[in-house]
Order: structure tokens, then sequence, then C-alpha cells
């Protein structure tokens, strides 16, 4: 494991020096490496972000006044795209204003040139450290955090970030009913999770069911329990989901599926707040959280009359909507983040993060699946990378990086997206038939039987046409 | 012009990496000073105020406190669009930058 010492004092901190004057970078440059740093050298913002698209240095130190693309310009597209690499801003003797505007827009530390070697040195290392504890302070909290608190919610949309509030407020009443809406992949359980911990319930049992994973005959006695002798192999007593839940929480996932007899049952549970076990006519009182939840439009259902009017009402008490992906884009470089810091822990990798490119895919996808579509995604990256940035290459299957000739469809083959950049005098049907033969086959690994089935045709017209 | 032992106490004491250094830091600074001229003659300010803080800044870098000094009051003068004024100081900023790059055998001293 990396120590503080290693990551302040070791060759292995890598620091990108950026720098339109070769004198400056040849003397910064001959400073860090007197200290045994790795130096990497840019002489334009522009030169910095390509180096940045394919490494993750420990430490940024730019020179604020260039041309093309200025210090701070860069240092907010730094900002954006590598959050977690400290940042020191060089500005020149007599433009303090500048330095303080850095800070601003999220510099770590500014050094007013000429510095004295000391100052430099000292500037680096209190960066590395700060930058290390960080790190380390992140990883403990979310060590603490476990796996139920609202912590592990991420985002700062603003739809997000009511839920996460209305999620707070209801905690604090253990015994209302939750209603939570969301489509599938939106952190509907998370969200339960976090609930029932801030409840102060952290020691009762959080008990899950999905009322559509279970065959409808069988929900009833997963739910209630049943004594020995209530039916044919019930040879002896067995507990329920809400004698398990006993002072803790049920999550009832999927409540739309949920069989129109249970819902009756269901219901009285809810108004009387007493249920009894199949074959048993001892009264039980439910001491308990219920939390419901649905993708589906439960209003329609019961307008289409799939759903019992009187527990719709009954359930609705606190509803709780969780926004899809696509409408909180600008929550996936933290998501992104979140999750390369649990793979990095799980896989013991170097995840540095994700390069602009690779970025700007994510940001463009629709997300149908949602943050657990994005979550598998990055899992994949993560496995595929080596321990450098996540690149479009590591993306497979939900995206490729051709260019302007690139084939997308998403992992539910829900829809084929092509598109295709010719010369005007090249451009024909022939032409464009040949290029989606071309794609496809790429996309098949040059399986031509594969491609034949992927486009519906006859494997020979690939080789009756000029797919090379 | 330029104080060697600091700036040799910035470089480590390597003797070899400061010849290096102080070419580099003549040949930057002659390009600023052209570009200095050119947006003089333009009257673009902005480009002058650029060219006038790279100038300090590499100056800086290298030790050389007087060129500096002349290349903040060249700054100064051309964020207030004082033609007059930048011209006098363009002068003097020569003359330093003339006698900086025939005082960088000194080095060897």
């Amino acid at each position: 494991m990396r120590t503080l010492t290693d990551s302040v004092m070791s060759p292995e901190a890598t620091i990108l020096a950026v720098d339109d004057k070769k004198s400056a970078l040849i003397m910064l440059k001959s400073q860090l490496q007197m200290w045994n740093f790795d130096v990497l050298c840019a002489t334009s913002g522009m030169e910095a972000l390509s180096i940045l698209e394919e490494t993750a240095p420990d430490l940024i130190l730019s020179d604020q006044v260039m041309p093309g693309m200025d210090g701070l310009t860069f240092l907010q597209t730094v900002k954006r795209s590598h959050p977690d690499i400290p940042f020191i801003m060089l500005t020149a003797h007599g433009k303090i204003k500048h330095a303080v505007n850095a800070m601003k827009r999220g510099a770590d530390d500014y050094l007013v040139r000429p510095y004295q070697i000391e100052e430099l040195e000292a500037a680096v290392r209190r960066a590395l450290k700060f930058s290390f504890l960080s790190k380390e302070n992140r990883k403990l909290k979310a060590r603490l955090a476990g796996r139920d608190g609202f912590q592990n919610i991420v985002g700062r949309s603003p739809w997000i970030l009511e839920a996460l509030e209305l999620g707070r407020q209801v905690a604090q009443s253990p015994r209302t009913v939750v209603f939570l809406y969301g489509e599938s992949g939106t952190g509907k359980e998370l969200l339960a999770r976090a609930i029932h911990s801030a409840s102060g319930n952290g020691e009762s049992r959080f008990i899950g069911v999905n009322c559509a994973g279970v065959h409808a005959h069988l929900l009833e006695s997963e739910l209630f329990g049943y004594v020995k002798g209530a039916f044919t192999g019930a040879d002896k007593n067995r507990e329920g989901k809400f004698g398990k839940a006993e002072q803790g929480t049920i999550l009832l996932d999927e409540i739309g599926d949920l069989p129109w007899n249970l819902q009756g049952k269901l219901l009285r549970v809810l108004q009387e707040g007493v249920y009894e076990k199949l074959g048993s006519d001892r009264l039980i009182k439910t001491d308990f959280r219920i939390i419901a939840a649905t993708h589906q439009d439960l209003a329609q259902l019961v307008k289409t009359g799939k759903f019992r009017e009187d527990l719709y009402h009954r359930i609705h008490v606190y509803p709780i909507t969780l926004p899809p992906l696509r409408d909180r884009k600008n929550d996936i470089p933290l998501l992104a983040d979140h999750f390369l810091d649990q793979f990095r822990q799980a896989l013991g990798k170097n995840l540095p993060g994700v390069s602009l490119a690779a970025m700007d895919l994510l940001m463009d996808h629709p997300w149908p699946g949602n943050v657990r579509e994005l979550k598998n995604c990055l899992e994949r990256a993560a496995i595929l990378s080596k321990g450098d940035l996540i690149q479009p290459r590591h993306l497979p299957g939900l995206f490729c990086s051709n260019g302007p000739t690139a084939f997308c469809s998403n992992e539910k083959k829900e829809s084929v997206h092509l598109e295709m950049a010719f010369d005007p005098d090249e451009y024909s049907l022939d032409a464009v038939i040949n290029r989606v033969l071309k794609l496809t086959l790429e996309k098949c690994g040059n399986n031509k039987a594969e491609a034949a089935r992927v486009l519906k045709v006859n494997r020979n017209m690939f080789y009756r046409r000029q797919t090379e | 012009m330029f104080d060697r032992d600091e700036l040799l106490k910035q470089l480590g004491g390597n003797q070899p990496l400061m010849l290096t250094f102080i070419k580099a830091c003549l040949k930057d600074i002659a390009e600023e000073m052209d570009n200095l001229e050119a947006a003089l003659n333009a009257r673009d300010w902005e480009l002058a105020v650029k060219a006038a803080h790279t100038i300090k800044g590499v100056a800086g870098n290298m030790r050389s406190a007087a060129l500096a000094k002349t290349a903040l009051d060249m700054e100064q003068a051309a964020e207030e669009h004082d033609m007059e004024l930048a011209s006098l100081i363009k002068k003097k900023l020569c003359a330093e930058f003339n006698q900086l790059a025939l005082d960088r055998h000194s080095i060897w001293k």
C-alpha cells in the first residue's frame, strides 16, 4: 500500500509542468527532478490536455498567461475532467489578483514568480500531501458509510438532491409509508436502504421483496409466513418477510406487479396494522416501515383496473421520485469517480480516471438502464483497463470510436446507430451499402456468418460486395 | 545584470544546466521583444501587456531584477496605453537586454 511518505517523496509521483516558455520548463523540470519526481512537460494548455488523455499525473503546475488556451481556461477544463488532481498556478510578480482568481476557480495553490526553490518544494509537497490525505479521507468515509448511507447516492443535480432531502426528512418518521418511483436502475433500493439506515433502525433488518420476482401463489406465504399444516408441504412454522422485518423496514419492490388478491391483504396490513400467518388466526401487530417502489405509472394501473385505488392512496403517502440518469447527466463525472473508487479497491488497480474522449461518450449515451447501466459499463472498463485512464476502447459493446464511421448499439439492442461520412464524389447507394456491410463485419469481428445474421441477409452478400 | 549565485542555487548548483537555461531565457526574451515591438507599432495594447508580462516572468526566473523591473514598468505603461512612456521604456528594455546577453559569459567566472 502506498503511504503518505511514499506519495510525497516517491519517484512514482508524476508532475505535469505547463508553460509556453521553454526556459521556464527547463527550470521547473530540473528543479522537480532534483526531488526525484517524474516530470511531463507541455508548452500549451491543449498539449497538456492531450497528455491528460493518456495519463493522470499526481500534480499539475501551470503558467497562467499563455497564448491560445490560457492558464485559467486550462484549470477549469482540468477541474471538470480530473477534479482530484491538485493544481498549482504559477503567476508573475504584481499580478496577485490573477492568483486570487485562479484560487476561486479551483486552483489548490499558487506561486508568484520569481519563486524561491524552497517555496516550490514546499508547495509541491503540500499539494501532494493534501491530495493523498483527501483520497484517504474519502476512502475512510466510504468505508464508514458502508452500503446503507445517503452518501452512497451520488449526485448534485437538483432532482437527486430533492429526492435525498425528502428521504432524510421521512427517515425521522419511522412508520410512515414511503412510495419510491423511478425507472429501473435509478437507485430505488439504495434510497430505501438509506432511509432505513437513517431511521435509527441500523440494528434491525432491511428486507427486500421483489413482487415481480416471486411466483404469485408463493408470494403470500413469502410475505406473511405460515404455520405448520397451513397447506400441503407446510411441515413446520415459517416466518414471513413481514415477521423478519420486525422493527425494521420492508421494501416491496415492483409493487405494481402485486397480484390482486394480495393487494387486499396488504391494504389490511396498512389500514389495521395487523396481519396473520397463513393457517393461523393469531393477529400479529405490524412493527415495521413499508417502502413501496415501482417503475410503473401506478395511477395508470388504477385507471385500467389493475391496481386497487384504496391501496394506491394508502401507499401514496410520501412519494419520492428518482430521476433517470438522462435527466441528470451532469452527475455522470461524479458517479464515474464514485464507481472507479469502488473498483479501485475491489480490483486493486490504479484507475486514475476517465479520459475526456471516453467522458464525452458517457455524456452522450442515453443510459436506458440508468445508474446501474453506467456502473456495469465502468466495471467492465475498469477490468479491461491496464491501470491507465478509461478510454473509448475500454467501453466495448456500448460504444466504439471509429470516428465519423462509428457503429454503436446499446446493450439492450434497442437501437442501432450508424454515422457515416462520405466524400460527395464517392457518395452513392452502393457506397452506403458497402460501408454498412464493412462496419457490421468489423463489429462482428470479421465473422461473416454473424454479420449476415445481424443484417438479416445472405452471407454471400459479403463475398459479392466490396467490404475491404 | 543577473544574480549568478542566486540563479545557480535555484538550479541546484548545476552550472552546465545554468548555461542551457540562460540561452533559453535569452531566446524567449528576444522573441517577446519582437512581439512587444510589433504590438506597440500596431497600438495593440493587450498584446503589448502580454509580451511585457512574459519578459518580466522570464527575467525574474533568470534572476535579473533590473530587467524584470523595467518589464514591469513597460507592462504598466501598456496597461495605461501610454505610448510616449512605453517608447522610452522600450529603449531601456532593449539596452538592458543587450547587456544581459553580454553578461551571460560571466557565468564561467
